[in-house]
């Protein structure tokens, strides 16, 4: 998935940081998926102490924080975790985890992780759509649903510009990071073929500092 | 911190090189050929006291005005009078024809070793807000930009900020040492040590020593590293 080349001065609004909110301890599956729509280090923080149903998600440990266990992101049929159970969602049944990384030279780092859903993308959104942190910003984007934001290297590590924005479809450029939640049909390939993806990106120019802050659950140098 | 030399040398030919002159203007332009040469014998005094009189002197373009200041500038750098380079750098923007990029990258170091990271932090967005890359506008960007702007953001306590400048500069040019080093201390401050170690011990392995400060070996030595 690439982005549009970003054009123009770039004065945009900031967005208040979602770091700054607390974590909350995770009850629901509504609650888990609130958590995750941030698309930061909550998710798996709330997995910590979470309290879902049996035979959904599988979790493992990763240094300080747990995610649904994966065996390597960087590797072809490491990246999926299928659930014994779906995880109902608001109605909308969770079948798997998805987590996956990838460089491709001289444009950029990509990581997507998320969850794999059965229903129309429409479907899936609209049931999503009330436990989703920014929802507003949450709008059809081609035949996905996406909310959308960017950050510059050197802006304070929580905050995210939602102006300015690379739209779908060329590479995010470089010193950028595109963060996007989306709800989207799944790609042409197994596991995702058939289902809905319910995914968090990061995509441009992913450091391991950046890592560290959103994705406590990876190896932040797994990209050098 | 460098002056163009393409510039230098086109400006010693010009002031050197007038053989119509008369005799008392070509000794006033001689103060100004004098700092050029004095600048590259790294006699930063004598660069600053015949800048001074090339200045007073004579009456010289703007361009080569800037020059002037550029050259002292750097000589008050190197001195380490940083307000001093503060305000000539000014000077020699102010004047420049055609600003180069690099200059409000120079300038932003001289604001920090004068103590004001927060303007060295805005001259460098400065340039990324207007796409002013090294090469020019719409060139990109690279070390050199993410290098100043992690050195200014370390100075301002922004370290993760900072660590991740220095990452992107290391994206471009992934040989540069000291981008290892400075994120390392960046790392330092955050308390990742192992980070920090891992940085320090590859700028160890491919910092040309004869720039290896005692400040910076008395940094390794805390990790246990040793720049042989």
């Amino acid at each position: 998935m690439f982005r549009s080349v970003f054009s123009g001065v770039a004065l945009l609004a900031v967005t208040a940081a979602c770091n700054a909110a607390q974590t909350q301890v995770v009850t629901t599956p509504e609650q888990l998926l609130t958590e995750f729509s941030r698309c930061d280090a909550h998710f798996f923080e709330s997995l910590r102490d979470a309290r879902l149903p049996a035979d959904t998600l599988r979790l493992s440990q990763y240094g300080s924080v747990k995610a649904p266990t994966i065996l390597n992101p960087l590797q072809e049929g490491g990246t999926y975790q299928r659930f014994e159970k779906p995880l109902i969602v608001n109605g909308v049944p969770m079948i798997g985890y998805y987590n996956q990384a990838q460089t491709m030279n001289d444009v950029g780092n990509f990581l997507f992780w998320g969850f794999v859903a059965d229903g129309p993308p429409q479907e899936v959104a609209e049931k999503l759509k009330p436990l989703i942190v920014d929802n507003t910003r949450f709008i059809s984007e081609g035949k996905a649903i996406a909310r959308a934001e960017i950050r510059r290297v050197g802006d304070p590590i929580g905050q995210w510009r939602t102006q300015g924005l690379t739209g779908p479809g060329v590479a995010t450029p470089f010193g950028f990071v595109d963060r996007v939640f989306m709800v989207d049909k799944g790609d042409e390939t197994p596991p995702l073929t058939g289902h809905t993806t319910v995914f968090c990106s990061l995509q441009g120019t992913v450091t391991a500092p950046l890592l560290q802050v959103y994705r406590p659950d990876l190896n932040a140098r797994l990209f050098d | 911190m460098t002056i163009r030399w393409p510039a230098l040398i086109a400006c010693v030919f010009i002031l050197t090189g007038c053989a119509g002159m008369q005799n008392p203007q070509k000794a006033n332009l001689a103060h100004c050929a004098t700092q050029f040469k004095a600048y590259k014998a790294e006699n930063y005094p004598l660069v600053l006291q015949e800048g001074d009189l090339c200045l007073q002197k004579n009456t010289l373009p703007a361009s080569l005005q800037s020059l002037v200041y550029a050259l002292q500038a750097d000589a008050h750098s190197n001195l380490k009078h940083f307000p001093q380079a503060v305000t000539a750098k000014e000077k020699s923007l102010q004047l420049a024809t055609k600003p180069d990029p690099r200059d409000n990258l120079d300038l932003s170091a001289m604001y920090r070793d004068a103590g004001n990271p927060k303007k060295a932090l805005e001259l460098v967005q400065y340039n990324l807000d207007n796409g002013l890359g090294e090469a020019g506008k719409g060139s990109g960007f690279h070390m050199p930009t993410y290098y100043h702007l992690g050195l200014a953001l370390t100075d301002l306590g922004q370290y993760r900020e900072a660590a991740e400048a220095f990452s992107t500069g290391l994206q471009r040019q992934p040989d540069f040492a000291w981008a290892y080093y400075a994120r390392g201390i960046a790392y330092d401050h955050l308390g990742d040590r192992d980070s920090a170690k891992a940085d320090f011990l590859k700028f160890s392995q491919i910092v040309k020593k004869k720039y290896v400060e005692e400040k910076h070996k008395a940094k390794l030595a805390e990790y246990g590293i040793s720049v042989l």
